[in-house]
């Protein structure tokens, strides 16, 4: 079991349910952290290997494992 | 030191058009560098005579003080600046070891303003900014920098537990690209979009480094106060081959489709000629605007990635990226900098001079724009995108 930070893009149609989707994202295990209405996108954490089910939930078009960032001076 | 010639910058889009403006403004016998081939610089100008830069919208002159006052005084001129030649030394006191050797003159700052505000055309634009807001998603912004005492600036920490002070400097850096003031306390203007509101959001901590949860959660408040420019100088490297990441496309579609654009930039992990990496994430993205860095020859940086990578993996845009003087948190006040992050601020300022100049240029409207507001470089679009980004007049 790993759990990895997630943020979920919800589809451009499903956006006013993004609260029924986090729902449903929940009983995969996937722990809640912000809902980003305006731009469509959930974050928290799940489970590495139940990211493919959420991958294929409904109003779902996108999952990424979180990433990290640097300023890009030379 | 000067040479006794002068540079002068041609409005974008003349080509070679440009040759007989000159020559009925200012009686000048114009000859086109591509007659030349490479061989051009060898070539002794005499008095009253140039040499038509077509691609670069430049040319190299030898005008009488008659000739320079004719084409600084005659309205729709196709000069936009007239700038002595310099002499430039290989071993100056000013460090000019990342700059490109190269046949185009090394520009410097002057008392004016900046080399990337004149190389940008930011010192003639007519426009400032008013009125439109601009994000700036970084390590936030000293709040007490007296070069922003006057500004309408919104402020937000999403780095939990830390507040929006920018204790690191890159993002008082990329601000003060942008947005900085028309007459700072000291030195010369630095700032693209000296009248535009500010909204900043700590989105990286003092370290400049950060995670996916803090940048869309920057995103999302930079689109819901109606930015309509967000500029996120920071990025994620990625492998030859890679894709760009699906969330931050469908997040910036519709960012652009609720009026924002965001612009990142290129970054830094090439190391020209021998070594080029492609366009990093958020870069890699098609609706987000990606920036490479130039040095003061207007060459591609060597640290500049590249476009490597299709869809979306392509440079946009390029702009002012070595030797970029801007704010600093106090006490320093100043610092210069290099990178594309301080590219990217260039093409989120002139992008807010667009929004003034056109009040419907939004979201989408805006990005055209912007891509079309460029002047060409010898340097490939896989290094420079479509060119030098420029401020509209």
């Amino acid at each position: 079991m790993s759990r990895v930070n997630v943020a979920i893009a919800v589809a451009e149609e499903a956006r006013l349910g993004i609260y029924e989707i986090a729902a449903a994202c929940r009983a995969f295990g996937f722990q809640h952290l912000a809902t980003l209405a305006d731009i469509g996108v959930l974050t928290g954490s799940a489970e590495l290997e139940m990211l493919p089910r959420i991958r294929r939930l409904p109003g779902v078009v996108a999952v990424e494992i979180e990433r990290e960032f640097h300023g890009k001076r030379h | 030191m000067h040479t006794g010639r002068q540079l002068a910058l041609l409005r974008s889009g003349l080509g070679s058009s440009a040759a007989r403006m000159l020559r009925n403004a200012a009686g000048l016998r114009m000859a086109l560098s591509s007659d030349f081939g490479r061989g051009f610089l060898r070539t002794p100008l005499a008095p009253g005579e140039g040499v038509l830069f077509e691609r670069l919208g430049a040319a190299l002159l030898c005008a009488d003080p008659q000739q320079t006052q004719a084409l600084a005084a005659r309205a729709g001129a196709p000069v936009l600046m007239l700038e002595p030649e310099r002499y430039v030394r290989a071993h100056s006191l000013q460090d000019v070891s990342a700059d490109a050797s190269g046949s185009m003159p090394l520009l410097d700052d002057t008392p004016s303003g900046t080399w990337g505000l004149e190389a940008t055309r930011t010192l003639t634009s007519r426009y400032s900014g008013e009125g439109v807001r601009v994000a700036i998603l970084d390590t936030g912004l000293d709040l007490g920098h007296p070069d922003f005492a006057e500004r309408t600036i919104v402020a937000q920490s999403f780095v939990a537990g830390v507040p929006v002070d920018d204790v690191n400097g890159h993002g008082t850096f990329c601000a003060g690209v942008a947005c900085g003031p028309r007459v700072p306390s000291q030195g010369p203007r630095y700032g693209v979009a000296p009248a535009a509101d500010l909204c900043i959001a700590k989105v990286l901590n003092d370290d400049a480094g950060g995670i996916d949860g803090n940048v869309l959660a920057g995103i999302e408040w930079a689109v819901r106060s109606d930015c309509a420019v967000i500029c996120l100088s920071l990025g994620s490297p990625v492998a030859l081959g890679d894709s760009y990441p699906e969330v931050y496309e469908h997040v910036a579609a519709r960012a652009l489709a609720a009026g924002s654009m965001l612009i990142a930039p290129a970054g830094n992990e090439s190391q020209r000629p021998d070594t080029i990496a492609p366009v990093e994430h958020p870069a890699n993205c098609p609706s987000v605007v990606a920036i490479g860095a130039l040095d003061r020859r207007l060459a591609v940086a060597s640290f500049s990635n590249g476009g490597l990578n299709p869809d979306g993996g392509e440079i946009d845009l390029a702009a002012p990226g070595i030797c970029i003087a801007s704010a600093a948190p106090r006490p320093a006040l100043y610092q210069t900098g290099s990178g594309t992050s301080m590219a990217a601020p260039f093409a989120a300022g002139i992008a807010a001079l667009l929004a003034e100049a056109d009040l419907f240029a939004r979201g989408a409207r805006l990005r055209d724009l912007l891509l079309k507001s460029f002047m060409a470089l010898p340097d490939p679009p896989r290094d420079v995108g479509a060119g030098l980004v420029q401020a509209p007049q």
